[in-house]
């Protein structure tokens, strides 16, 4: 922090006329501050992101003291293989159709949730907030218990009712309903922000000058929505299109590759084809930086939505006879997000034979036994793996938030050169997926001299990696709406800038940085991709444990109890910004 | 005590915020620096505070330098015991009002009774002791205004600057304030730089006006001299000058100058000064309206027939807008109570003083800058 401080007193210049104005002591503390941050920043970011790139153009994949830079192409042939086109082919089909539908969930809920008559309209919002709670992975190994093709909950209580309505989780249907269902909150969230805070102005003007509800709906308040809808269906097509661990689970039984699966699959078969795998990665990229870059353009294009900050009531328009249909509709997917997922969690927790052919089984005496909870939580792997999400979660919040900081402070407060720089850096890691960034930290890691592979460290400056861009957001967010003068108003007043940010700046943004904090964390906790590279087994943490037991199949009891006990967890952990917010206006 | 800025240069990127300003504030002196937005006047002033890094020239508060460009020195805003009040007030909303008062002493490390006494005094001066103990976030903006001035006043700066500070507050409560704020500046004698673009506060608070264009001061005077004798066109324009109408350059000793944009010719009085491009500048409080046809003993110089377009009644003055026969449009205020009653479309006769008419050049060129100091 003392970096940011304002010199007091240059030492006298060497040559007093040629100099430019600023002097040297101008040129140290424009430069200073940024290139700290910036090296810090391509060290975490920039290297593996590059190191991926490298593996991709060379022959051999980067390995301690040996770093080849023997440019070849050779590597793209893999684009050559069916199976890679069958992949590629998967992923975009899979990635369209799963954010048109969930983004029709989305969009769909949010406005009965915001706009509509619908009943007990707190509910709906919840509704539609929800699956945000349940890790998609864990969505996904709740529907691979519910719906895999024989053993599936739901195929047993079809054949119970003798009904064959063929389920199946494992195929490409079953794969863009799991996706669509765990991903609409993104667009319901965007979307009512921007339908409650519409500005009623604009929709009543279209009344008075002649269009009936419906036509307002659609000429007006639809249109002003465009900018919320467009820009969370690409952010929305860019996270399922990278999303490894849900097209791991359902995907991979079913026989349907999709990129990052293909990626994974190619780096741990032996030999290991780590230079094909960087090679389909840059493909990936490349994909992801074209939309993300789209989606800034779409977005930039936002100002002409009048929404208003102002927490105005936006009109409630009459649903007629479609009120209770609707309703039942919101239901059933609640149904299907959440209550069934969690019940065959619970259920596949009890479960006391791991063979089921009736659903009647599990009422019968001894069919269910739940002391599968209590033999998790006296376990030792869980004991210690909780412990080390913990620790890591927390410790990531923590340097993150104050990263966080230290780059939007010195973006957004002062003149410091290139310090646009440290925001573009900083947003780098949203254009590569998970599967790639995590590739490339192992090989950063097994590279470089320091020794943080395999302890819990290097999962830290992982998910510090990762988790750039929303820190930085977060802590930009309420920077920004921090006026700037009340901390120059502190220096103004005999306070040393370091002061002032304390005194004046850090209490200010406290709501700010506390939501960034629980943001971080909450993404830590849940991160699976990332770590599933870099873990050992002194350094599993939780969403591993859970991972690791689903899938060597084995352990399904105590994996779906792990599983229920997270979820808890996580929803605790979510409500807290609410329960700081509500505090605070309380206050 | 005394600031004197010399040669002041500041640019962001391409554009040039204040441009080459050299100005002298003597010890206890109010200077306002008056101008549109954009024209450098804050940039100026926060240059002087300590919060922008000037490209070229320096600064010096009572003959201690704090910015110098060519010897590499900026001295930081907290050491420079200067005062700034903002327009947004800046007042700290998770602190309370003696809290916030308080800031500057505990800076200064005093003993934290002698903070509290001190606050409570500075408090005391505008009349908000009562509300100490409030949360700052709970005051009105009229509140919040005296605290953020009480908060300057308590560091005892060298030089007090005021950045808009009235401009977020309704009218009455401007006035109000207006008239307090020269007090407390005479009572103490504190040196100020004063920011507005509000020509009335200007007059009012001002020792000098610097009038700032494009990032230079382009008129430096006193109220009166300034609201009597404005250095252009523009300058008149900015102050209310409402009536203003480009001339034919005149040849030596003309007296009866042509408008360039109608077939009209004013007499004038006054010297005209050298140069093209000049504009007879009007008062509207200096037009006298007739509704009779004037009788042929009155004067008949500077007298024109014309139709009402609008008329507007303001209580103390009534404003209209009459459309000359032969052209212009002549804005009137008038005290007169007939004109109250004046409707759209009445005939009325419009004359002007040939000694209320002044002739201006359009802009203040740069050879004629500096010399009114």
């Amino acid at each position: 922090m003392a970096l940011l401080e304002r010199t007091e007193v240059a030492p006298p210049p060497p040559e007093p006329a040629a100099k430019p104005a600023a002097g040297v002591v101008g040129a140290r503390r424009r430069f200073l501050p940024t290139g700290v941050l910036l090296a810090l920043l391509a060290v975490l970011v920039l290297l593996p992101a590059g190191l991926v790139l490298l593996a991709a153009f060379t022959g051999r994949v980067p390995r301690p003291g040996n770093v080849s830079f023997d440019l070849t192409v050779v590597n793209f042939s893999i684009f050559a293989e069916p199976e890679v086109l069958r992949a590629f082919v998967n992923s975009l089909l899979l990635a369209v159709l799963a954010t048109l539908l969930a983004v029709c969930i989305g969009g769909g809920l949010a406005f009965l949730a915001a706009r509509s008559n619908i009943p007990m309209r707190r509910f709906v919002y919840l509704v539609g907030l929800m699956p945000l709670f349940l890790p998609s992975y864990v969505g996904a190994l709740a529907w691979s218990i519910l719906a895999s093709p024989f053993a599936g909950l739901l195929n047993i209580a079809q054949r119970d009712l003798g009904m064959s309505i063929p389920i199946n989780a494992y195929s490409m249907p079953g794969l863009v309903f799991v996706f669509a269902v765990y991903y609409s909150p993104y667009t319901f969230l965007l979307v009512h922000g921007a339908m409650s805070m519409m500005n009623p102005d604009l929709e009543e003007a279209a009344r008075v000058h002649g269009a009936s509800s419906g036509r307002m709906l659609r000429r007006v308040s639809f249109p002003l929505a465009t900018p919320a809808i467009v820009g969370s269906a690409i952010l929305t097509f860019t996270l399922i299109f990278e999303n490894f661990p849900v097209a791991q689970v359902l995907g991979t039984p079913g026989g349907v590759d999709t990129l990052p699966t293909f990626i994974f699959r190619l780096l741990n078969a032996t030999p290991s084809r780590g230079n094909e795998s960087a090679a389909i990665a840059v493909v990936l990229v490349s994909i992801v930086v074209l939309v993300t870059w789209w989606q800034h353009r779409v977005l930039a294009k936002r100002s002409y939505t009048t929404v208003t900050g102002k927490g105005v009531r936006a009109r409630r328009v009459s649903l007629g006879r479609a009120r209770l249909p609707l309703f039942a509709l919101v239901v059933l997917f609640f149904l299907l997000s959440i209550v069934l997922p969690i019940l065959a969690l619970v259920i596949t927790a009890g479960q006391t034979s791991p063979y089921t052919s009736s659903i009647s089984d599990f009422w019968a005496p001894g069919g269910l036994d739940f002391t599968s909870f209590t033999d998790v939580l006296a376990d030792d792997v869980f004991r210690s793996a909780a412990q080390n999400s913990i620790v890591v979660s927390l410790a990531a919040a923590a340097i993150g938030t104050l990263l966080a900081f230290v780059s939007a402070y010195v973006t957004y407060r002062t003149k410091a050169s290139g310090r646009g720089l440290v925001e573009a850096v900083s947003m780098v890691p949203l254009a590569i997926p998970a599967v790639v960034l995590g590739m490339g930290l192992l090989w950063t890691w097994l590279v470089m001299p320091i020794p943080l592979y395999g302890t819990l460290a290097l999962m830290v400056v992982a998910f510090l990696a990762v988790q750039t861009p929303q820190g930085f957001r977060g802590v930009a967010s309420s920077i920004l709406a921090a006026d700037r003068d009340l901390e120059d108003s502190a220096v103004m007043h005999g306070a040393r800038r370091t002061r002032a940010i304390r005194a004046i700046t850090v209490p200010l943004m406290r709501t700010g940085l506390l939501s960034t904090f629980v943001l971080l964390l909450m993404l830590s906790m849940r991160e699976l991709t990332v770590p599933l590279f870099l873990y050992t087994s002194d350094t599993t943490i939780l969403s591993i444990a859970i991972y690791d037991s689903f899938e060597n199949g084995g352990a399904l009891r105590e994996a779906a109890a792990m599983s229920v006990i997270y979820t808890a967890f996580m929803f605790v952990l979510s409500s807290l910004p609410r329960l700081l917010d509500r505090r605070r206006a309380r206050s | 005590m005394d600031v004197n800025i010399e040669d002041l240069s500041l640019s962001y990127g391409d554009f040039t915020a204040v441009d080459r300003l050299s100005l002298h504030i003597a010890d206890g002196e109010s200077l306002v620096l008056l101008g549109q937005s954009g024209c450098g006047k804050t940039s100026t002033m926060r240059c002087v505070a300590g919060l922008e890094d000037p490209s070229g020239g320096s600064i010096s508060i009572g003959g201690t330098p704090v910015f110098d460009a060519g010897a590499g020195l900026n001295v930081a805003p907290n050491r420079r015991k200067v005062g700034l009040v903002f327009q947004s007030y800046a007042v700290w909303p998770h602190m309370t009002v003696l809290e916030n008062v308080g800031f500057p002493l505990r800076m200064k490390k005093l003993p934290k009774q002698q903070v509290r006494t001190k606050a409570l005094e500075t408090l005391e001066l505008v009349g908000l002791a009562q509300h100490a103990d409030k949360g700052a976030s709970m005051l009105s903006g009229g509140q919040m205004q005296r605290v953020a001035l009480a908060r300057s006043l308590a560091m005892e700066p060298d030089v007090l600057l005021l950045d808009e500070p009235l401009s977020n507050l309704d009218a009455r409560l401007r006035e109000d304030l207006r008239v307090e704020l020269r007090r407390l500046q005479l009572e103490l004698g504190l040196t100020s730089i004063y920011v507005t673009h509000d020509q009335g506060e200007a007059l009012a608070l001002a020792d000098r006006i610097a009038i700032m264009q494009g990032g230079r001061i382009r008129q430096l005077a006193d109220p009166v001299d300034t609201y009597r004798h404005p250095a252009s066109a523009s300058i008149a324009a900015f102050l209310g000058v409402a009536n203003i109408f480009e001339v034919a350059t005149p040849a030596a000793g003309d007296r009866r100058l042509a408008m360039v944009d109608h077939p009209v010719e004013v007499a004038v009085d006054a010297a005209l000064p050298a140069g093209e491009h000049l504009s007879v500048c009007i008062r509207p409080e200096h037009v006298h309206l007739a509704l009779d046809e004037p009788s042929a003993t009155a004067a008949t110089v500077n007298t024109w027939p014309g139709t009402v377009e609008v008329s507007v009644f303001q209580g103390s003055f009534a404003r209209c807008s009459v459309r000359l026969d032969a052209g212009p449009l002549i804005e009137v205020q008038t005290h007169d109570d007939a004109a109250s009653t004046l409707r759209q479309k009445d005939r009325v006769h419009v004359s002007i003083d040939p000694q209320h008419v002044q002739v201006l050049p359009r802009e203040v060129t740069s050879a004629t800058l500096g010399q009114a100091a």
